[in-house]
Protein backbone atom coordinates (compact mmCIF):
# COMPACT_ATOMS: atom_id res chain seq x y z
CA UNK A 1 0.00 0.00 0.00
CA UNK A 2 1.20 3.16 -0.97
CA UNK A 3 1.35 6.30 1.38
CA UNK A 4 2.21 9.83 1.10
CA UNK A 5 3.08 12.03 3.51
CA UNK A 6 2.30 15.38 3.87
CA UNK A 7 5.25 16.51 3.20
CA UNK A 8 5.32 15.39 -0.52
CA UNK A 9 1.24 17.08 -0.73
CA UNK A 10 0.89 19.32 -3.46
CA UNK A 11 -1.79 19.99 -6.22
CA UNK A 12 -2.71 17.53 -8.31
CA UNK A 13 -1.70 14.48 -5.88
CA UNK A 14 -4.14 11.33 -6.23
CA UNK A 15 -4.98 10.10 -2.64
CA UNK A 16 -7.59 7.95 -1.09
CA UNK A 17 -10.04 9.85 1.55
CA UNK A 18 -12.87 7.66 2.72
CA UNK A 19 -12.57 5.29 0.86
CA UNK A 20 -12.51 7.36 -2.81
CA UNK A 21 -9.91 8.70 -4.93
CA UNK A 22 -9.35 12.37 -4.21
CA UNK A 23 -7.08 14.47 -6.12
CA UNK A 24 -5.51 17.52 -4.11
CA UNK A 25 -6.57 21.03 -5.75
CA UNK A 26 -4.63 23.16 -2.65
CA UNK A 27 -2.41 22.00 0.17
CA UNK A 28 -1.75 24.73 3.52
CA UNK A 29 0.68 24.18 6.24
CA UNK A 30 -1.17 25.99 9.09
CA UNK A 31 0.66 26.70 12.33
CA UNK A 32 -0.85 27.65 15.43
CA UNK A 33 1.47 29.92 17.32
CA UNK A 34 3.27 27.45 20.19
CA UNK A 35 1.03 24.42 18.49
CA UNK A 36 1.24 21.80 16.22
CA UNK A 37 1.76 21.77 12.70
CA UNK A 38 -1.22 20.74 10.32
CA UNK A 39 -1.89 20.66 6.63
CA UNK A 40 -5.19 21.51 5.17
CA UNK A 41 -5.78 20.50 1.96
CA UNK A 42 -8.95 21.22 -0.44
CA UNK A 43 -9.68 18.36 -2.39
CA UNK A 44 -12.49 17.26 -5.45
CA UNK A 45 -13.34 13.57 -4.82
CA UNK A 46 -12.42 12.23 -8.35
CA UNK A 47 -15.55 10.05 -8.59
CA UNK A 48 -18.43 12.37 -8.23
CA UNK A 49 -16.14 15.89 -8.24
CA UNK A 50 -17.47 16.89 -4.84
CA UNK A 51 -15.24 19.92 -2.97
CA UNK A 52 -14.16 19.27 0.44
CA UNK A 53 -11.64 20.40 3.16
CA UNK A 54 -9.43 17.74 5.15
CA UNK A 55 -7.08 18.58 8.18
CA UNK A 56 -4.01 16.09 8.88
CA UNK A 57 -1.27 16.89 11.37
CA UNK A 58 1.91 17.54 9.04
CA UNK A 59 3.68 14.90 9.30
CA UNK A 60 1.40 11.82 8.89
CA UNK A 61 0.72 9.85 6.37
CA UNK A 62 -2.10 9.12 3.85
CA UNK A 63 -3.10 6.28 1.16
CA UNK A 64 -2.21 7.20 -2.13
CA UNK A 65 -4.63 6.56 -4.86
CA UNK A 66 -3.96 4.76 -7.96
CA UNK A 67 -5.53 6.99 -10.47
CA UNK A 68 -4.29 7.58 -14.26
CA UNK A 69 -5.54 9.45 -16.78
CA UNK A 70 -5.27 7.87 -20.33
CA UNK A 71 -7.07 8.42 -23.52
CA UNK A 72 -9.14 5.43 -24.75
CA UNK A 73 -11.37 4.62 -27.68
CA UNK A 74 -14.74 4.08 -27.27
CA UNK A 75 -15.89 0.49 -28.70
CA UNK A 76 -19.49 -0.41 -27.76
CA UNK A 77 -21.82 -1.37 -24.91
CA UNK A 78 -23.16 -4.57 -24.51
CA UNK A 79 -26.16 -3.59 -23.23
CA UNK A 80 -25.14 -2.90 -19.39
CA UNK A 81 -21.28 -2.26 -19.78
CA UNK A 82 -19.45 0.49 -22.14
CA UNK A 83 -15.92 -1.45 -23.46
CA UNK A 84 -13.06 1.19 -24.04
CA UNK A 85 -9.83 0.37 -25.57
CA UNK A 86 -6.32 1.72 -25.43
CA UNK A 87 -4.95 2.07 -29.17
CA UNK A 88 -1.19 1.75 -28.35
CA UNK A 89 -1.45 -1.63 -26.18
CA UNK A 90 -5.09 -2.61 -27.37
CA UNK A 91 -6.03 -3.35 -23.94
CA UNK A 92 -9.95 -3.15 -22.78
CA UNK A 93 -11.42 -2.07 -19.85
CA UNK A 94 -15.20 -1.91 -18.93
CA UNK A 95 -16.89 1.26 -17.50
CA UNK A 96 -20.29 1.16 -15.64
CA UNK A 97 -22.85 3.64 -15.68
CA UNK A 98 -21.90 5.05 -12.61
CA UNK A 99 -18.64 5.94 -14.62
CA UNK A 100 -19.73 6.65 -18.15
CA UNK A 101 -22.52 8.87 -16.86
CA UNK A 102 -24.10 11.29 -19.08
CA UNK A 103 -21.18 10.43 -21.47
CA UNK A 104 -23.40 7.63 -22.42
CA UNK A 105 -25.68 10.30 -24.39
CA UNK A 106 -22.71 11.37 -27.29
CA UNK A 107 -20.70 8.01 -27.85
CA UNK A 108 -21.38 5.55 -30.75
CA UNK A 109 -17.99 4.41 -31.19
CA UNK A 110 -14.23 5.33 -32.15
CA UNK A 111 -14.68 8.50 -30.08
CA UNK A 112 -11.32 9.25 -27.95
CA UNK A 113 -12.65 9.77 -24.50
CA UNK A 114 -10.61 11.02 -21.46
CA UNK A 115 -10.92 8.42 -18.93
CA UNK A 116 -9.75 8.18 -14.90
CA UNK A 117 -9.03 4.81 -14.16
CA UNK A 118 -8.84 3.96 -10.42
CA UNK A 119 -6.94 0.39 -9.59
CA UNK A 120 -7.38 0.02 -13.41
CA UNK A 121 -10.93 0.61 -14.01
CA UNK A 122 -12.77 3.50 -15.30
CA UNK A 123 -14.22 5.74 -12.76
CA UNK A 124 -14.73 8.68 -14.77
CA UNK A 125 -15.25 9.17 -18.51
CA UNK A 126 -14.84 12.53 -20.52
CA UNK A 127 -16.19 12.11 -24.23
CA UNK A 128 -14.56 14.72 -26.60
CA UNK A 129 -15.51 18.06 -26.59
CA UNK A 130 -17.57 17.66 -29.59
CA UNK A 131 -19.45 14.84 -31.40
CA UNK A 132 -21.15 14.36 -34.34
CA UNK A 133 -24.62 12.89 -34.17
CA UNK A 134 -27.10 11.51 -36.38
CA UNK A 135 -30.83 12.88 -36.02
CA UNK A 136 -32.86 10.14 -35.56
CA UNK A 137 -36.28 11.56 -35.43
CA UNK A 138 -37.47 14.53 -35.17
CA UNK A 139 -40.76 16.16 -36.03
CA UNK A 140 -40.82 18.38 -39.28
CA UNK A 141 -40.85 21.72 -38.68
CA UNK A 142 -43.13 24.60 -39.12
CA UNK A 143 -42.29 26.27 -42.44
CA UNK A 144 -42.23 29.84 -42.44
CA UNK A 145 -41.02 29.76 -38.71
CA UNK A 146 -37.41 29.36 -39.05
CA UNK A 147 -36.56 33.27 -38.30
CA UNK A 148 -37.97 32.94 -35.23
CA UNK A 149 -35.05 31.11 -34.02
CA UNK A 150 -37.80 28.64 -32.61
CA UNK A 151 -36.17 24.90 -31.50
CA UNK A 152 -37.68 21.10 -31.56
CA UNK A 153 -36.52 18.75 -29.72
CA UNK A 154 -34.51 15.82 -31.91
CA UNK A 155 -33.49 12.02 -30.80
CA UNK A 156 -30.05 11.09 -31.48
CA UNK A 157 -28.92 7.88 -33.16
CA UNK A 158 -27.05 7.64 -29.16
CA UNK A 159 -30.59 7.91 -28.01
CA UNK A 160 -30.15 11.41 -26.41
CA UNK A 161 -32.66 14.05 -26.70
CA UNK A 162 -31.47 17.92 -27.82
CA UNK A 163 -32.67 20.63 -28.71
CA UNK A 164 -32.47 21.73 -32.34
CA UNK A 165 -33.40 24.60 -34.73
CA UNK A 166 -36.65 23.79 -36.47
CA UNK A 167 -34.45 23.36 -40.01
CA UNK A 168 -32.68 20.90 -38.90
CA UNK A 169 -34.63 17.22 -40.16
CA UNK A 170 -34.58 13.53 -39.63
CA UNK A 171 -31.27 11.99 -41.63
CA UNK A 172 -29.15 14.96 -40.76
CA UNK A 173 -25.94 15.21 -38.94
CA UNK A 174 -25.46 17.77 -36.33
CA UNK A 175 -22.61 19.10 -33.97
CA UNK A 176 -23.04 18.63 -30.71
CA UNK A 177 -21.03 20.48 -27.22
CA UNK A 178 -21.09 17.88 -24.97
CA UNK A 179 -19.90 19.72 -22.44
CA UNK A 180 -23.20 21.75 -22.25
CA UNK A 181 -25.16 18.93 -24.55
CA UNK A 182 -26.21 22.03 -26.66
CA UNK A 183 -26.93 21.60 -30.57
CA UNK A 184 -24.45 23.54 -32.29
CA UNK A 185 -24.25 23.05 -36.27
CA UNK A 186 -25.67 21.12 -39.08
CA UNK A 187 -22.64 18.98 -40.10
CA UNK A 188 -21.87 17.16 -43.22
CA UNK A 189 -19.70 14.48 -41.36
CA UNK A 190 -21.08 11.31 -40.43
CA UNK B 1 9.43 31.09 -7.09
CA UNK B 2 8.65 34.44 -6.35
CA UNK B 3 11.18 36.89 -7.64
CA UNK B 4 12.00 40.88 -7.29
CA UNK B 5 9.54 41.86 -9.85
CA UNK B 6 6.89 40.08 -9.21
CA UNK B 7 6.63 41.86 -5.53
CA UNK B 8 7.91 45.34 -6.83
CA UNK B 9 10.77 45.66 -4.79
CA UNK B 10 14.62 44.84 -5.70
CA UNK B 11 17.09 43.68 -3.99
CA UNK B 12 19.00 46.85 -2.91
CA UNK B 13 15.49 48.37 -1.91
CA UNK B 14 14.96 44.95 0.22
CA UNK B 15 18.45 46.10 1.64
CA UNK B 16 17.99 49.72 1.97
CA UNK B 17 14.48 49.02 3.69
CA UNK B 18 16.27 46.11 5.97
CA UNK B 19 18.78 49.00 7.69
CA UNK B 20 16.43 51.56 7.51
CA UNK B 21 13.57 49.63 9.78
CA UNK B 22 16.35 47.92 11.46
CA UNK B 23 17.67 51.07 12.84
CA UNK B 24 13.94 52.25 14.02
CA UNK B 25 14.15 49.21 16.52
CA UNK B 26 17.56 50.45 17.76
CA UNK B 27 16.11 53.74 18.25
CA UNK B 28 13.17 52.49 20.25
CA UNK B 29 14.75 49.92 22.41
CA UNK B 30 17.98 52.70 23.32
CA UNK B 31 15.09 55.45 23.96
CA UNK B 32 13.66 52.88 26.34
CA UNK B 33 17.00 52.07 28.36
CA UNK B 34 17.01 48.62 26.54
CA UNK B 35 20.76 47.05 26.23
CA UNK B 36 21.47 45.12 22.64
CA UNK B 37 23.16 41.56 23.08
CA UNK B 38 24.84 39.37 20.82
CA UNK B 39 24.42 35.27 22.09
CA UNK B 40 25.89 32.64 20.52
CA UNK B 41 24.06 31.14 17.61
CA UNK B 42 25.51 27.25 18.78
CA UNK B 43 24.15 25.59 21.48
CA UNK B 44 24.82 22.71 23.28
CA UNK B 45 21.02 22.40 23.87
CA UNK B 46 18.10 22.08 21.75
CA UNK B 47 14.79 23.85 22.21
CA UNK B 48 12.73 21.31 24.14
CA UNK B 49 9.35 22.29 22.79
CA UNK B 50 7.66 19.57 21.27
CA UNK B 51 6.13 21.48 18.43
CA UNK B 52 9.32 23.41 17.11
CA UNK B 53 11.59 21.23 14.93
CA UNK B 54 15.89 21.77 15.62
CA UNK B 55 18.06 21.78 13.51
CA UNK B 56 21.18 20.37 14.85
CA UNK B 57 25.30 19.87 13.56
CA UNK B 58 27.06 16.74 13.71
CA UNK B 59 29.97 17.29 14.61
CA UNK B 60 31.08 14.17 17.63
CA UNK B 61 29.05 15.95 20.38
CA UNK B 62 25.61 17.38 19.64
CA UNK B 63 25.64 20.77 18.14
CA UNK B 64 22.02 22.83 17.81
CA UNK B 65 21.30 25.90 15.79
CA UNK B 66 19.17 27.84 18.12
CA UNK B 67 15.49 27.94 17.94
CA UNK B 68 15.43 31.35 19.71
CA UNK B 69 18.07 33.22 21.66
CA UNK B 70 15.84 32.80 24.88
CA UNK B 71 17.83 30.33 26.62
CA UNK B 72 20.97 32.79 26.48
CA UNK B 73 19.29 35.91 27.23
CA UNK B 74 17.47 34.19 30.47
CA UNK B 75 21.50 33.54 31.75
CA UNK B 76 22.18 37.48 30.98
CA UNK B 77 19.45 38.38 32.94
CA UNK B 78 20.51 36.17 35.79
CA UNK B 79 23.45 38.57 35.46
CA UNK B 80 21.71 41.87 36.15
CA UNK B 81 22.02 43.54 32.68
CA UNK B 82 18.45 44.77 32.95
CA UNK B 83 16.35 44.60 30.26
CA UNK B 84 17.70 43.31 27.46
CA UNK B 85 17.11 42.69 23.29
CA UNK B 86 18.54 40.93 20.45
CA UNK B 87 17.92 41.08 17.05
CA UNK B 88 19.27 37.90 15.16
CA UNK B 89 19.07 34.53 13.21
CA UNK B 90 17.57 31.24 14.43
CA UNK B 91 16.47 28.09 12.76
CA UNK B 92 13.17 25.76 12.12
CA UNK B 93 13.65 22.25 10.61
CA UNK B 94 10.89 23.21 8.76
CA UNK B 95 9.84 23.53 4.80
CA UNK B 96 9.95 26.77 3.65
CA UNK B 97 6.75 28.08 2.81
CA UNK B 98 4.64 31.55 1.67
CA UNK B 99 4.94 32.55 5.62
CA UNK B 100 7.57 29.91 6.69
CA UNK B 101 11.41 30.10 6.58
CA UNK B 102 14.47 27.83 8.20
CA UNK B 103 16.22 30.86 8.78
CA UNK B 104 14.70 34.11 10.38
CA UNK B 105 15.42 36.84 11.77
CA UNK B 106 14.05 36.84 15.70
CA UNK B 107 13.53 40.54 17.29
CA UNK B 108 13.29 38.55 21.09
CA UNK B 109 13.51 41.15 24.11
CA UNK B 110 12.82 41.13 27.88
CA UNK B 111 11.28 43.44 30.27
CA UNK B 112 11.82 43.21 33.74
CA UNK B 113 9.72 43.95 36.43
CA UNK B 114 6.63 44.88 34.19
CA UNK B 115 3.14 42.46 33.19
CA UNK B 116 1.92 41.30 30.12
CA UNK B 117 -0.34 44.01 29.60
CA UNK B 118 2.75 46.30 30.22
CA UNK B 119 4.73 44.16 27.39
CA UNK B 120 1.72 44.58 24.99
CA UNK B 121 2.08 48.35 24.93
CA UNK B 122 5.77 47.70 24.85
CA UNK B 123 5.27 45.82 21.49
CA UNK B 124 2.29 48.29 20.14
CA UNK B 125 4.73 51.33 20.83
CA UNK B 126 7.97 49.54 18.75
CA UNK B 127 5.12 49.07 15.71
CA UNK B 128 4.22 52.42 15.77
CA UNK B 129 8.01 53.24 15.58
CA UNK B 130 8.28 50.82 12.34
CA UNK B 131 5.65 52.98 11.23
CA UNK B 132 2.88 50.26 11.69
CA UNK B 133 -0.25 52.39 13.00
CA UNK B 134 -3.40 50.32 12.85
CA UNK B 135 -5.44 49.53 15.65
CA UNK B 136 -4.93 46.66 17.29
CA UNK B 137 -7.58 45.18 19.17
CA UNK B 138 -6.88 42.62 22.25
CA UNK B 139 -8.92 39.16 22.43
CA UNK B 140 -9.06 36.00 24.55
CA UNK B 141 -7.95 32.89 23.67
CA UNK B 142 -11.51 31.76 24.80
CA UNK B 143 -13.70 34.30 23.20
CA UNK B 144 -12.24 33.23 19.81
CA UNK B 145 -12.32 29.31 20.60
CA UNK B 146 -15.88 29.82 21.90
CA UNK B 147 -17.57 31.78 18.70
CA UNK B 148 -15.71 29.86 16.17
CA UNK B 149 -16.17 26.51 17.46
CA UNK B 150 -18.95 26.75 20.67
CA UNK B 151 -16.86 25.33 23.29
CA UNK B 152 -14.43 26.59 26.12
CA UNK B 153 -11.14 25.61 25.41
CA UNK B 154 -10.73 25.63 29.66
CA UNK B 155 -13.37 23.56 30.30
CA UNK B 156 -14.71 21.23 27.89
CA UNK B 157 -14.39 17.64 27.64
CA UNK B 158 -11.37 15.85 25.44
CA UNK B 159 -14.58 14.06 23.66
CA UNK B 160 -16.27 17.15 22.75
CA UNK B 161 -13.07 18.61 20.81
CA UNK B 162 -12.64 15.41 19.03
CA UNK B 163 -16.13 15.55 18.07
CA UNK B 164 -15.67 19.15 16.75
CA UNK B 165 -12.31 18.32 15.18
CA UNK B 166 -13.37 15.38 13.62
CA UNK B 167 -16.75 17.65 11.91
CA UNK B 168 -14.22 19.80 10.55
CA UNK B 169 -12.23 17.70 8.64
CA UNK B 170 -9.64 16.52 10.79
CA UNK B 171 -7.59 13.19 11.18
CA UNK B 172 -6.86 11.93 14.27
CA UNK B 173 -5.14 9.39 15.73
CA UNK B 174 -6.45 7.09 18.73
CA UNK B 175 -2.88 8.78 20.22
CA UNK B 176 -4.45 12.02 20.19
CA UNK B 177 -7.68 11.41 21.87
CA UNK B 178 -6.23 12.06 24.72
CA UNK B 179 -3.89 15.06 23.98
CA UNK B 180 -5.76 17.82 24.71
CA UNK B 181 -3.00 20.56 23.70
CA UNK B 182 -3.08 18.58 20.10
CA UNK B 183 -7.11 18.50 20.49
CA UNK B 184 -6.95 22.03 21.23
CA UNK B 185 -5.03 22.74 18.39
CA UNK B 186 -6.66 20.29 15.68
CA UNK B 187 -10.29 22.56 16.52
CA UNK B 188 -8.16 25.56 16.52
CA UNK B 189 -6.44 25.05 13.19
CA UNK B 190 -10.11 24.01 11.85
CA UNK B 191 -12.53 26.15 13.20
CA UNK B 192 -10.61 29.89 14.67
CA UNK B 193 -7.65 29.99 12.07
CA UNK B 194 -9.69 30.16 9.13
CA UNK B 195 -11.13 33.08 10.19
CA UNK B 196 -8.25 35.04 11.41
CA UNK B 197 -7.37 36.43 7.87
CA UNK B 198 -10.83 37.85 7.92
CA UNK B 199 -10.26 39.84 11.30
CA UNK B 200 -8.18 43.38 11.91
CA UNK B 201 -4.89 43.12 13.66
CA UNK B 202 -5.61 40.94 17.72
CA UNK B 203 -3.49 40.55 20.80
CA UNK B 204 -4.87 36.67 21.71
CA UNK B 205 -4.14 36.60 25.23
CA UNK B 206 -5.18 34.39 28.30
CA UNK B 207 -4.35 30.88 26.25
CA UNK B 208 -5.37 27.25 28.30
CA UNK B 209 -2.48 25.97 30.31
CA UNK B 210 -1.79 22.90 27.54
CA UNK B 211 -0.15 26.09 25.40
CA UNK B 212 1.39 28.22 27.97
CA UNK B 213 4.88 26.79 26.98
CA UNK B 214 7.18 28.90 29.31
CA UNK B 215 4.66 31.42 30.43
CA UNK B 216 3.29 32.03 34.29
CA UNK B 217 -0.30 30.75 34.96
CA UNK B 218 -2.51 32.64 36.47
CA UNK B 219 -6.19 32.32 38.35
CA UNK B 220 -7.10 30.86 41.43
CA UNK B 221 -7.57 27.40 39.25
CA UNK B 222 -4.10 27.79 37.39
CA UNK B 223 -6.00 27.59 34.21
CA UNK B 224 -4.75 30.41 32.05
CA UNK B 225 -1.55 31.05 30.92
CA UNK B 226 -0.11 34.56 30.89
CA UNK B 227 0.97 34.77 27.47
CA UNK B 228 0.10 36.76 23.74
CA UNK B 229 0.10 36.35 20.15
CA UNK B 230 0.25 39.06 17.72
CA UNK B 231 -1.86 38.24 14.95
CA UNK B 232 -1.87 40.55 11.77
CA UNK B 233 -3.61 39.33 8.36
CA UNK B 234 -4.08 35.64 9.74
CA UNK B 235 -0.50 35.41 10.58
CA UNK B 236 1.81 34.98 13.92
CA UNK B 237 3.91 38.39 14.17
CA UNK B 238 4.84 37.80 17.22
CA UNK B 239 4.73 35.82 21.00
CA UNK B 240 5.08 37.01 24.43
CA UNK B 241 5.33 35.56 27.63
CA UNK B 242 5.15 36.42 31.53
CA UNK B 243 8.33 34.38 32.11
CA UNK B 244 8.47 31.69 34.67
CA UNK B 245 11.41 32.80 36.79
CA UNK B 246 11.12 29.49 39.22
CA UNK B 247 14.18 27.11 37.93
CA UNK B 248 11.93 24.22 39.93
CA UNK B 249 8.76 25.35 37.83
CA UNK B 250 10.92 25.31 34.62
CA UNK B 251 12.27 21.82 34.97
CA UNK B 252 9.06 20.42 35.43
CA UNK B 253 8.15 22.33 32.15
CA UNK B 254 11.31 20.79 30.35
CA UNK B 255 10.27 17.25 31.75
CA UNK B 256 6.38 17.81 30.57
CA UNK B 257 7.41 18.61 27.28
CA UNK B 258 9.61 15.39 26.90
CA UNK B 259 6.78 13.47 28.24
CA UNK B 260 4.86 15.04 25.67
CA UNK B 261 7.33 14.50 23.14
CA UNK B 262 7.89 10.64 24.18
CA UNK B 263 3.96 9.97 23.68
CA UNK B 264 4.25 12.07 20.13
CA UNK B 265 7.43 9.77 19.11
CA UNK B 266 9.85 13.05 19.30
CA UNK B 267 13.11 12.34 20.43
CA UNK B 268 14.03 13.47 23.88
CA UNK B 269 15.80 16.78 24.58
CA UNK B 270 18.62 17.26 27.42
CA UNK B 271 17.84 19.75 29.55
CA UNK B 272 19.47 23.20 29.37
CA UNK B 273 21.41 23.26 32.31
CA UNK B 274 22.38 26.25 32.30
CA UNK B 275 18.86 27.88 31.55
CA UNK B 276 18.26 26.30 34.98
CA UNK B 277 21.26 27.53 36.88
CA UNK B 278 20.60 30.96 35.80
CA UNK B 279 17.03 30.90 37.10
CA UNK B 280 18.30 29.39 40.26
CA UNK B 281 20.86 31.77 41.04
CA UNK B 282 17.80 34.78 40.58
CA UNK B 283 16.05 36.70 37.68
CA UNK B 284 13.88 39.32 38.23
CA UNK B 285 10.29 39.16 37.27
CA UNK B 286 10.04 39.68 33.60
CA UNK B 287 8.01 39.74 30.68
CA UNK B 288 9.58 38.44 27.32
CA UNK B 289 8.37 38.83 23.54
CA UNK B 290 9.65 37.25 20.02
CA UNK B 291 8.73 39.10 17.13
CA UNK B 292 9.62 37.68 13.47
CA UNK B 293 11.42 40.51 11.99
CA UNK B 294 10.39 39.11 8.03
CA UNK B 295 6.39 38.65 9.21
CA UNK B 296 6.61 42.28 10.11
CA UNK B 297 8.39 42.89 6.98
CA UNK B 298 5.44 41.29 4.79
CA UNK B 299 3.28 43.78 7.12
CA UNK B 300 4.67 46.58 6.32
CA UNK B 301 5.57 46.41 3.27
CA UNK B 302 2.61 44.09 1.63
CA UNK B 303 4.65 40.86 0.60
CA UNK B 304 2.47 38.25 -0.25
CA UNK B 305 5.39 35.67 0.35
CA UNK B 306 8.07 35.01 2.97
CA UNK B 307 10.73 33.87 0.57
CA UNK B 308 11.09 37.16 -1.55
CA UNK B 309 12.54 37.98 1.73
CA UNK B 310 15.24 35.84 1.46
CA UNK B 311 18.48 36.66 -0.51
CA UNK B 312 18.62 32.75 -1.43
CA UNK B 313 15.61 33.01 -3.11
CA UNK B 314 17.07 35.43 -5.35
CA UNK B 315 19.87 33.65 -6.99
Amino acid sequence: MATYSTSQFKPGLKILVDGDPHSILVNDIVKPGKGQAFNRIKIRNLKNGRVGEKTLKSGESIEAADVLEVELQYLYNDGSDWYFMNSKTFDQVSANLDAVGDARFWLKGQEICDVTLWNDLPIVVTPPNFVVLEVSESDPGVKGDTASGGTKPAVLETGATVKVPLFVEQGEFIRIDTRTGEYVSRSKES
Amino acid sequence: MTDSESNNITIGELFRRRAYLLQEIRTYFSSEGVTEVNTPILSGFGSCEPTLKNLSLNRGRRTYLRTSPESCLKQLLSRNLGDVYEIGPVFRDEENDPSHLDEFTMVEWYRTNIDLLNLIADVRCLLARCGYHATIDTVTYAQLFQDASGLDPHNCDNSELVLCAVERGVYLKENDLSDRALLLDAVYVSSVEPLLKSFGPIFIIDYPKEHRAYARLSGATETIALRFELIINGIEIANGYDEITESEEQKDRFNAENRLRKRRGLEQIELDRPWLDALSSGVPSVCGVALGLERLEMILWGIPDIRSLKLNFYI
